[in-house]
This record gives structure tokens, sequence and C-alpha cells, in this order.
């Protein structure tokens, strides 16, 4: 298996657990790999220290983790971060939070990063919900990507394969049925009593991704979801793995 | 395999196949028992007589079809007490029913209810009231745990487990834990690690319930965050069905 969204850092606002716990949550559920981000990053005015800091501390576990970038496209410098990100961290990934960095995710800006990321090679992950807007106690609430917003990016960018995080069950069709040929989605916030089984009846198995949204969610939720979910063996090998490999071209 | 009981299912319309629905995901995810309730057919925050009548009568006729496998809340409102005496008697006394859901159409604490759980003590039967603590500002009349601490205070005897951990689990423990009467639930919501090891920080595992809010939530998932917890497995068992067994006592 590999999870597509975790994360590496400190939360400001409750304990989390660490790298540690993450590979420990990952050998015992048979997660091979993970595709890691800085949580930190979220909250730095240069989310760049973050992607220095995770790689400092995934050096020694580079058979595990998969660097994701995290970059504001309205942060001066940002090109040369993501060129270093993709060439000294090995990112394959580039995650954006134009919520909590407060950018459009159809700004031009955004745009050149896309084109940039698409150049480098490096998959555009969009953090749609990170946190329930209703736990967001005592400061000012984030709201998540609208589903419109969404549509709009990934339409804006057909040539880029577009990856949405944390997408809410009922979402993902908002984008347009059938859904756009460059769209996926993980199933970290993905959530009904038959989320998979309806899942695979509406959308291609090839669009699901295993994501955990490690350290704030547990990690046997999506584990298991994906274990007991009323699915056929081909389409949980290809949301466990398969979609993951193809995108990001390993084996 | 410990006796798994969700406390905290829905259901809508029993006639097109959502009880058989249910059934068969809470088997793929190894739930036993499902406590039931309905908020009608159409979720309204202020159900009037004939809404009550049906969720009321729809959560009965499933639970005679499945005995085995579900137990029934009936559902009230402080518009309604009247009907809602009828119906304690109803479902209950003289029903397969064997406690009561509370919503959002009154605070738990509000003074119309006093007749409602007076019999329910009486009755001796659970009470499941949802609750939340909201960031984004909570609904017209949705309860608080304040809420609910004060209402039992009014009624010593009462057993009224908090939905949701009320929203917020880093607090909710802390509010109830002068009340043994009142339990939490951690259906709803997200995922989120370490619910249950921070509420066992100050309550102890009796008085903390299994619970998922389906068919919005997941069985599993919102299993998980039992299944997850670092805690002895005797702890999971209780919390897994054993404590809402005790109260439901069916």
């Amino acid at each position: 298996m590999i999870d597509f969204n975790a994360k590496l850092g400190h939360f400001p606002y409750r304990p989390v657990e660490g790298i540690e716990a993450l590979l420990r949550a990952m050998d015992r559920y048979g997660v091979e790999r993970a595709v890691v981000s800085s949580l930190n990053a979220v909250f730095y005015l240069n989310p760049h220290e973050g992607n220095i800091e995770l790689a400092s501390a995934i050096a020694t576990h580079c058979d595990r983790f998969i660097h994701a970038a995290v970059l504001r496209p309205d942060f001066t410098g940002w090109h040369d971060d993501l060129r270093r990100c993709a060439g000294d961290c090995g990112a394959r990934c580039v995650v954006l939070y134009p919520q909590y960095h407060r950018y459009d995710l159809l700004s031009e800006a955004t745009g050149e990063l896309v084109e940039l990321a698409r150049e480098l090679g490096v998959l555009v992950c969009v953090q749609c919900w990170l946190e329930d807007p209703r736990r967001q106690f005592n400061r000012e609430i984030i709201q998540p990507v609208a589903p419109a917003v969404m549509k709009a990016f990934v339409e804006a960018h057909p040539r880029t394969d577009i990856i949405a995080f944390g997408l809410r069950f009922g979402e993902p069709e908002m984008l347009g049925e059938p859904l756009p040929r460059n769209f996926y989605f993980d199933i970290s916030n993905y959530e009904n009593m038959r989320d998979l089984e309806l899942a695979m009846e509406r959308f291609p198995k090839e669009r699901l991704l295993f994501g955990t949204n490690f350290p704030l969610y547990n990690y046997v939720a999506n584990v298991e979801k994906l274990a007991r979910g009323n699915i056929d063996a081909g389409q949980r090998e290809a949301i466990a793995s398969g979609n993951a490999k193809r995108l990001l071209g390993i084996h | 395999m410990p006796l798994v009981v969700d406390c905290h299912a829905h259901i809508r319309n029993p006639d097109d196949g959502e009880p058989e629905i249910l059934l068969a995901a809470a088997d793929r995810a190894g739930v036993d028992k499902v406590i039931l309730c309905s908020l009608g057919r159409e979720w309204t925050p202020f159900p009037d007589a004939a809404s009550l009548e049906q969720a009321n009568d729809d959560v009965a006729l499933v639970v005679n079809r499945y005995p085995g496998r579900f137990m029934g809340l009936v559902y009230l409102s402080a518009d309604e007490v009247a009907l809602g005496l009828e119906h304690l008697d109803r479902y209950i006394a003289s029903g397969p029913c064997r406690g009561v859901k509370l919503w959002i159409s009154q605070f738990a604490d509000d003074p119309r209810m006093d007749p409602l759980f007076d019999r329910i003590v009486q009755l001796d039967v659970p009470v499941l009231q949802h609750t939340w603590i909201k960031a984004t500002g909570n609904l017209e009349k949705e309860s608080t745990a304040w809420h609910c601490v004060n209402r039992v205070q009014q009624h010593p005897g009462l057993k009224m487990w908090l939905a949701h951990c009320s929203g917020r689990w880093e607090e909710v423990a802390r509010i109830i834990a002068p009340y043994p009467g009142l339990c939490l639930d951690v259906s709803g919501g997200e995922p989120e690690a370490g619910v249950v090891e921070c509420l066992l920080q100050t309550i102890g595992p009796e008085r903390i319930f299994f619970g998922s809010d389906v068919p919005g939530r997941s069985f599993i998932v919102q299993m998980s965050k039992v299944l997850s917890a670092e805690i002895p497995e005797d702890w999971k068992c209780m919390i897994l069905g054993e404590n809402i067994m005790r109260w439901m006592r069916p």
C-alpha cells in the first residue's frame, strides 16, 4: 500500500504523533511507502522552511517516504524553492493550501506554479479539507476549498494531473461526471456508510488514492475503510497502491 | 471478538431496504447490534406530531423485524410533550424500544421537557442527546454539554449519553466528569487521532460508548477511534459494546 497523504510536523492546536508513530503504523498495516509533506509548512509564513525540515527528518528513510513540497505561489522565490524541492529533496508532489495560505487557487501565480511543477515532473495536490471548521476553536476559521473552485482549477490545467486531498463524500462528482480526466482524489476524508462501494459505482477505480491524513486522523480509519469496503480485489489494489504507483512512476 | 454495539445510528425509511442495507454494512464492519433512531423521513429541526408518529413507528417496525440486531430509541420533542408521554408508554413501557433520542428542537434543559424526563427516569431508560459545541456557531436549539449538565442536575436519576463528544472532545470529559449519569459517544465527526485517549484522561472507560452516526458516517471509520486507541483491550471491549448494553438492558 502507498499512503498518498501523510504529514509530519507539529499541529498548533493539539499534540500529534511524529515520524516514529507513522513508521510503526505503516509497518503494522502493510503500508510500504508514504507521500509525506510538512505539517509545519502549513503554518509557517515561508512554507519552504518546512520542506527543508522535512527533507532532513526523512533523509534516513528515503526507502519509505516520498517528499511532497508545500509552497505558496505568492511568496517571493517560490520558483527556486520548487526546483530545489524537486532536485535536492526529490519531491514528487507539491501540496497547495490556498485557504490556509490565503491565495487564490485560480490566480495567474498559481497557474505558473502548476506549469513549473508539470515541467519538473512534480504532481500537484490540493489540500481541500484539512480540519473540520466546526472544530477550529478560538481562531479564525479556515473553510475548505469549495468544490466549484476545485472544478475550475482542474479544468484550467487539463495537461496536469491534479489530486485533491480531503474531499468529502458527495464532493468529487461536483467536479463533473464523468470526472475530469486529469483529476484524482484521496479517500482520507471520504466517508459514508457505503463510501467506497458507492464510489466504485460512480467513478473509475483509477481515480482514488489511499490516503490517511496522518497525524490528524488515526491511521486505522482509512486502512480499515479500504480493507472492509464492499469493493472487489482489483478496485482495492488500485486504490491501495496501483494508482499511486502509476502517478508517481514507481513500481 | 468482543460484542460490538453501535449506540448511534439513523434510519429514514424502512420501506425501501434501508434496514437491510444498514445490516449488511454492519456485518462487514463487525457490528453485532445497532441502536436505532429516526429523525423522521424528512429531517426537520422542529418535527410536528405526524413526523414524530412516523419516526417512532418506523423504528418500532424495524426493531420488531430484526429484534436480535436492532434496539430502538423513541424520538421526542418539547413541542409535543403530550404526544411524547404517550409515545413513552406506547413504544417503551408497552413497546419494543429501550431508550430516547433527543435532537435539536429544544435544549436538553428546556423546562417544557420536565414531564418527559420525569417519566424517562421512572421508566429507567437512557437518553441519547445530540450535542455539539461548534466553532462555527450552534443551531438555534442545539444542545451543548452544559445543557446536559443542567438537565442531570434537575433529574439526578437520569442516564444520558452525549452524542459526538459534544464536538469538543478535548474538553467535554472535564465538563461531565462530576456527573456519573452522563456518558459520551464518539460518533460522528472526523476520525481524529487521540480522541479516546484524551477522554480517558478525565473519565473512566465505563463512560464512553462506540457510536457511528450512520448512514452519513461509516461504521468502521468511527469504530477506528476505539480500535486505534492505545488502551487496554478490556477497555476497548467496554467501549465497543459492554457499556451501552448495561444501560440498554435488552
